[in-house]
């Protein structure tokens, strides 16, 4: 396999050496031409880094075969999920390659499912497209002190960028009830919302911010390094993902390779990660979360160990190397 | 003698509010109850004094005809003695009288004005109607003196237009009694629900109030324990509080018009509504994720039905509005009006299926009243006071049992036998004048 780059100002690959390896040092000796059956695996959002009508074109004109990853259709099926204005240009952009991939390769089955309900409505070619599992190794770095805001305190955790798409607004609910009705209590209980904030949110933050009730008891963690997100996993009594959609969802993965208490909501490829050691709450059932929260936040602390030692048993992660093994199959088997 | 405080309708343009509403409807009733013993009055932030409204302003004011003018221009002395904040009951008494030997000058001045010529001028506000712009010395006349056994009654958005501590200074001085109408305790209970930029403000205000009342008429129960709750959790003695209750008197027009925007957007639909300022307090997010999954689940059909969001975006729901527009599933199922007609809105509402109200927190709910008033059944949120309005004529559900609203609102806009089972049942709803309303504030009042 030979790694290869698109440069955008000129439009065209060229190879990866070391020696140039700065993607502007172009030089039209390293050019790539293609061999009459090559084969292009891409790996990434081709609409951000390469000019991939012309990539299509090409194909098109039978120059090389496409293959590419499919991570998820989300922004272009529900464009209220993606950044403003984001959705519109990735459905023209998921359309468009629909007509020059000649194989997808799905990280799950639920964005295969995508593919087809994305195809159809459409009206685009359904390329064929198969699924393989991502690996997942357990989250890196050793666990450190944790904040002083957690000292002493039992916390549920959500790991991700904070946007409309991942339903913060579903736990902050949850947790802003459980606080109002005493089934959790100010001075033990916090919820920790650890990742970036994206876009989308703006309203809900200033909401969770003014609230009396949740202004000190749902912290925004961002900036963490590994070792800190390790640490996070490590003390959390509960993990949460109320996720409106999920091409994969690799923070439930992370906590279940930690071995964690996992509640999530059975929308996306969760459930294909989570199988039977997650417990699923539909996205909108708020009571359901508060439920889930109140139970496992104050559950006697044997409890929650005993729940975890049983996930640490039964999980079996899926390794890099497996997840490789499976995709290279997935290459190499012939066209049907 | 019951001074009735009418600032803020004084200074309001644009469509009413319920606070503006309450405050003209209250004021009428108590007007014709006791006649001459219920001033109108105006007070002024500036000057720190009230004043009485002459009588022809006041009709317009009542009218929604005019709007008052709160810039006066005044002598650099008085300007200088107005700034300084007295320190003592003597300074404070010798500064009402600067401020209102100089407000006295003033109406002498525009009263002579007013002899000569009407010089009012007629503006367009932002929803298209023509008011006029009245200046401050026009609307008021003298200035008031309240003594121990006088009452001022206040109802209006205070916090804008009051300076509680110069009228408290003044009630320690005069001794007459304040009369609040508490709406809901949303500021210090909840406060994020309040506009962003004013929560803090919202909430001094809350406390100054709470000091300068020496009776608290909440216009319902809920409003009531909350207050109590309040006061006693701040260490506070019981103070006097009442239950009034509003009244439900629709003044919307019953000849109907074409909301011609609307109409072709609605394209024959059945259609619920929701009619409200969008902002974080009113939950339109519940009805949108309910909606958005009975949609998914084919119990709503975007051919068949719509859902109207009539109101005009508050604050931070852009967030909100930005997802409803760009989601697709939703097939241009959900429709966002405002700055419309009360014509329209009554054309609106009296050709709806349903009527939704899923707040988070009502001090009482005047929209259900209304819709209930004009034969409409609706579902609110078990929330506030919209159980007490509602009583047993509405369907009431958790403000964040989104699925049940999903549920219930499928249920309604498709079974119309349900319905109309329902709505007969409407028949028997109590309607309340702002009589009986001002009935309560007064009577048991008296009876203290």
């Amino acid at each position: 396999m030979t790694t290869i780059y698109f440069n955008l100002e000129r439009d065209d690959f060229y190879y990866c050496t070391p020696q140039h390896s700065h993607p502007n040092n172009t030089d039209d000796r390293r050019r790539v031409s293609f061999e009459a059956d090559a084969l292009l695996v891409s790996f990434g959002l081709e609409c951000n880094t390469k000019n991939y009508r012309q990539m299509i074109a090409r194909a098109r004109n039978k120059e090389y075969t496409i293959y590419s990853v499919l991570y998820d259709l989300t922004g272009a099926l529900e464009p209220q999920l993606a950044e403003r204005g984001y959705g519109e240009f990735l459905r023209c952009f998921f359309a468009d390659m629909t007509w020059g991939v000649s194989r997808f390769l799905a990280i799950s089955e639920h964005t295969r499912r995508q593919l087809r309900e994305f195809c159809a409505q459409e009206l685009a070619p359904h390329p064929e497209c198969l699924s393989f599992p991502l690996g997942c190794d357990p989250p890196r770095g050793q666990p450190r002190a944790l904040p002083p805001s957690l000292i002493g305190k039992r916390f549920g955790l959500y790991v991700s960028t904070i946007e409309a798409r991942k339903n913060h607004y579903a736990l902050y609910r949850a947790f802003d009830r459980a606080l109002a009705d005493r089934t959790l209590d100010p001075s033990v209980h916090r919820l920790v919302f650890a990742g970036k904030i994206g876009w989308g949110v703006a309203d809900l933050i200033d909401q969770i911010r003014a609230n009396p009730r949740t202004c000190n008891t749902i912290l925004f963690l961002n900036d963490l390094e590994d070792d800190e997100i390790a640490t996070l996993y490590h003390h959390a009594d509960a993990f949460f993902m109320p996720s409106y959609d999920e091409g994969y969802g690799l923070p439930l993965a992370e906590a279940l390779a930690v071995g964690k208490v996992c509640i999530a909501s059975p929308a996306g490829a969760l459930p294909e990660i989570g199988g039977d050691l997650v417990e699923y709450v539909d996205p909108l059932d708020i009571a359901g979360w508060q439920s889930a929260m109140t139970r496992w936040l104050n559950a006697p602390f044997d409890v929650v160990r005993a729940q975890e030692r049983l996930i640490q048993k039964h999980h079996k992660p899926t390794s890099w190397d497996t997840s490789a093994d499976v995709f290279v199959k997935l290459l190499l088997e012939n066209a049907k | 003698v019951i001074y009735f405080d009418l600032t803020s309708s004084a200074c309001w343009g644009g469509n009413p509010v319920g606070i503006i509403r309450v405050e003209r409807g209250l004021f009428n009733a108590l007007r014709a109850t006791l006649e001459g013993e219920c001033l109108p009055v105006i007070y002024h932030k500036r000057l720190k004094l009230f004043f009485s409204l002459r009588l022809d302003i006041l009709n317009l004011i009542l009218d929604a005809k005019a709007v008052v003018d709160m810039n006066v221009s005044m002598s650099p002395n008085t300007e200088a003695a107005i700034a300084q904040q007295p320190s003592s009951l003597a300074e404070w008494a010798a500064l009402l009288q600067t401020s209102a030997c100089e407000a006295r000058m003033q109406t002498l001045v525009a009263t002579n004005d007013l002899q000569e010529e009407w010089r009012l001028t007629l503006a367009t506000d932002k929803t298209g109607k023509q008011r006029y712009s009245v200046p401050f010395f026009h609307a008021a006349d003298a200035v008031i003196t309240p003594f121990v056994g006088d009452r001022i009654i206040s109802a209006g958005l205070d916090w804008d237009n009051k300076d509680i501590p110069a009228i408290s200074a003044m009630k320690r001085l005069r001794g007459f009694q304040w009369i609040q109408i508490i709406y809901d305790l949303i500021p210090v209970l909840e406060p994020q629900f309040v506009v962003p930029a004013i929560r803090e403000r919202i909430r001094a205000h809350f406390e100054a109030v709470s000091y300068l009342g020496d009776v608290f008429a909440c216009i319902s129960r809920r409003t009531e324990s909350d207050w109590t709750q309040w006061r006693s959790g701040m260490g506070e003695v019981n103070r006097a509080t009442k239950v009034i209750p509003l009244a439900s008197e629709i003044d919307l027009p019953l000849h109907s018009v074409s909301a011609s925007d609307i109409v072709p957007l609605l394209q024959q639909r059945k259609y619920a509504i929701y009619v409200s300022t969008i902002e974080p307090r009113k939950n339109h997010r519940t009805l949108y994720l309910a909606w958005k999954r009975a949609i998914a689940e084919r119990r709503i059909d975007p051919e068949k039905h719509a859902l109207l969001f009539i109101g005009m975006p508050g604050w931070c729901s852009e967030d909100l509005i930005d997802a409803i527009q760009a989601d697709r599933t939703l097939r241009g199922s959900i429709i966002f009006c405002s700055h419309l007609s009360d014509a329209e809105l009554a054309t609106l509402v009296k050709a709806c299926t349903l009527t939704l109200f899923p707040s988070f927190y009502e001090g009482f709910g005047l929209g259900l009243t209304e819709a209930l008033l004009m034969g409409k059944f609706g579902i609110a949120s078990t929330s506030g006071a919209l159980p007490e309005v509602g009583g047993n004529f509405v369907d009431y559900l958790d403000p964040d049992d989104i699925l049940g609203w999903s549920t219930a609102i499928g249920r309604y806009m498709n079974d119309t036998n349900l319905l109309a089972n329902k709505e007969t049942n409407l028949r028997n709803f109590q309607r309340i004048s702002w009589g009986k309303a001002a009935a309560c504030l007064i009577n048991e009042e008296f009876q203290a």
